[in-house]
């Protein structure tokens, strides 16, 4: 594993919405080194999203460079990018983003059928996910019939089935009560702890930025501040 | 095939919705085949026509009539087999509803005349001896429930007559909704103005080299005469028929064009609601790898199975009904009533194109959004 997972440089984002320009990250440099557990923190349109959305490939910068696991995804095609983001990233939305129609099995599946992998491995894979984030028993229920806790602990099982190089969660506890949230951090903080998982996550609450090894505070889309655990 | 469970759950997500597009599908489909079949039906006397055969009729009309005695003429024309006369009779049979095909004909020539006639030798036997004979099709048999030995009265506006029959013979293949009869038997009873007189000629040439000459070799005999004629071959006469029909058919290709419109339309609208509702899907889907092409073949994908299901109803019921039941039993002068493989076929193929077409632009609408913008479009 490269020693950084993400290498941001001079990154500025530049949005124009409805006729106006809106300076969303302004010349932001960051590393993220392999292992670590960084919380993204400040308020509404800092460009803390933004810059979860650059680090996944996502959007793109309007001048500046992004490079995860060594790979500067400036170079690399929309196809490309669909691809790398499937073997390297996690990706855990707020609102879940389950599709409803599918088992938490077949969600959680989703990811694999992008790969080269058997059904049989692909199986297994779920399975151990599953297991990971304590629902190996609700793998034939549909997001309907979950929590929303259990919900979002099926989005982690999908975020890190293909095991990616990093993951991104954007405001995962969010949309749950405190308890729910509070299992979805522990699970997080076990990636990040037993399997080294690198994650990047987005957060207003700082309860679940107290989880995170940094805490990086953004302010008009400046990084104005890290603050480190203990 | 790995995304054909997502394809199957999308399609049965909205199962009221995919019901009633399918159903649409699939009713619109068995009408389009219908029309189809009925336009197949006019043009199957031109279609089956012999290149043997000829029919003479008058130059003006086929409202007037010939003389009997060009008969003994047309025969002598090199090229010419055989001539027969054929009168139309149009007898009612007990009632005015019960209206079906009757020709007068010479009942001794009419074996030669049309081959594709079959019946045994005894009942053509017995046709030929009996002045009152008459053979009957296997259709219209089994509409009126016609047997041999069995009296038959018609009733004739056109002669102000009637003749009585004895059905000698069931006849299948050809036109089997038609009985024909002697014609010296008819010219017997007719009244004066059309003793001895015969609506048209039908001809039957040694070869198909001959056919042209003897269309010319007649018409130039009887040129400056009372009755001039005109000779056509048996496909050209039907066609003259057909030709009537012109305008049936252009507005049942209209009917056809309007039906796969308003199909292309609920199905594009369909398939619009579709995706518009799951475009915050497609944010997700392709937030964790999933190619444009993916996405939009999943959404293309839908569309074809639901294209197929009713085409599967549609098309495959309309070959099932009709060839199960024989509607021609039932429509008046369509001898059989059987959609063509290869319009079933087509049918088939328009709906799956019309599936495409219909979600083309919507999947690939969808599947250009960024991940972003696709997201955002939920909330």
């Amino acid at each position: 594993m490269a020693d950084l997972v993400g290498k941001i440089r001079g990154v500025t984002k530049l949005y124009t919405r409805d006729g106006f320009d809106v300076l969303a990250l302004d010349n932001v440099d960051l590393d993220i080194p392999a292992g670590d557990f960084v919380a993204l923190m400040g308020p509404s349109g800092s460009g803390k999203s933004t810059l979860l959305n650059l680090l996944a490939g996502i959007d793109r910068p309007t001048s500046g460079d992004v490079s995860v696991m060594g790979t500067p995804l400036g170079t690399l095609s929309e196809s490309q990018l669909a691809s790398w983001r499937n073997r390297h990233v996690g990706y855990i939305f707020q609102s879940f983003n389950l599709i409803p129609v599918l088992t938490a099995y077949e969600n959680v599946e989703l990811p694999l059928l992008l790969t080269n992998l058997g059904k049989s491995d692909r199986k297994r894979s779920v399975e151990t996910a599953l297991d990971l984030v304590g629902l190996a028993d609700r793998m034939d229920h549909r997001p309907r019939q979950l929590s929303g806790g259990q919900e979002q602990r099926v989005a982690i099982a999908r975020a890190i089935v293909v095991d990616p190089d990093v993951i991104l969660a954007d405001e995962p506890t969010g949309n749950l009560d405190a308890r729910s949230g509070e299992e979805v951090m522990s699970i997080l903080t076990t990636l990040n702890e037993k399997l080294t998982k690198t994650i990047v996550m987005v957060t207003h609450d700082p309860h679940a930025a107290g989880f995170a090894k940094r805490q990086l505070h953004l302010e008009k889309g400046v990084l104005v501040e890290s603050v480190g655990k203990g | 095939m790995r995304f054909l469970n997502l394809i199957f759950k999308n399609i049965l997500r909205n199962k009221r919705r995919t019901l009633l597009t399918v159903s649409s599908l699939a009713v619109s489909l068995f009408l389009i085949i219908t029309l189809a079949t009925v336009m197949r039906e006019l043009r199957r006397g031109s279609e089956s026509a012999s290149p043997l055969r000829l029919v003479a009729r008058h130059g003006v009309s086929l409202m007037f009539d010939l003389p009997e005695s060009y008969l003994a003429k047309v025969e002598k024309v090199p090229g010419v087999d055989l001539v027969t006369p054929y009168c139309w009779y149009g007898g009612i049979y007990i009632e005015e509803k019960n209206f079906f095909a009757q020709f007068a004909v010479d009942q001794k020539l009419l074996r030669r005349y049309q081959p594709e006639m079959k019946m045994t030798d005894p009942e053509w036997d017995a046709f030929i001896a009996d002045r009152q004979g008459a053979i009957v099709g296997h259709k219209l048999s089994e509409i009126y429930g016609f047997k041999p030995g069995q009296r038959i009265t018609l009733r004739s506006p056109i002669y102000n007559n009637e003749l009585e029959f004895i059905v000698h013979g069931i006849y299948s293949g050809g036109e089997e909704k038609t009985m024909f009869f002697h014609y010296d038997y008819f010219n017997e009873s007719a009244p004066d103005f059309a003793k001895d007189r015969v609506g048209t000629i039908g001809i039957v040439a040694k070869s198909v080299d001959d056919v042209p000459r003897i269309s010319q070799a007649v018409d130039a005999m009887f040129l400056n005469t009372e009755a001039p004629t005109k000779t056509e071959t048996e496909r050209e006469f039907a066609q003259s028929f057909e030709a009537m029909m012109g305008g049936v058919k252009q507005f049942l290709y209209g009917i056809i064009g309007a039906i796969t419109f308003s199909l292309l339309l609920v199905m594009a609208s369909s398939m619009a609601m579709t995706v518009r509702e799951r475009t915050a899907e497609v944010g997700t889907l392709k937030a964790l790898g999933f190619q444009r092409g993916t996405i939009a073949w999943l959404f293309v994908g839908e569309a074809l199975l639901l294209a197929t299901a009713g085409a599967s109803l549609g098309v495959g019921g309309a070959a099932l009904i009709y060839n199960a039941v024989d509607f021609s039993l039932y429509v008046p002068f369509f001898s059989q009533f059987a959609p063509a493989p290869e319009a079933l076929a087509a049918v088939f193929a328009g709906a799956i194109a019309v599936g495409i077409a219909s979600v083309a632009y919507s999947a690939w609408r969808v599947s250009n959004l960024t991940i972003a913008e696709a997201l955002r479009r939920v909330e």
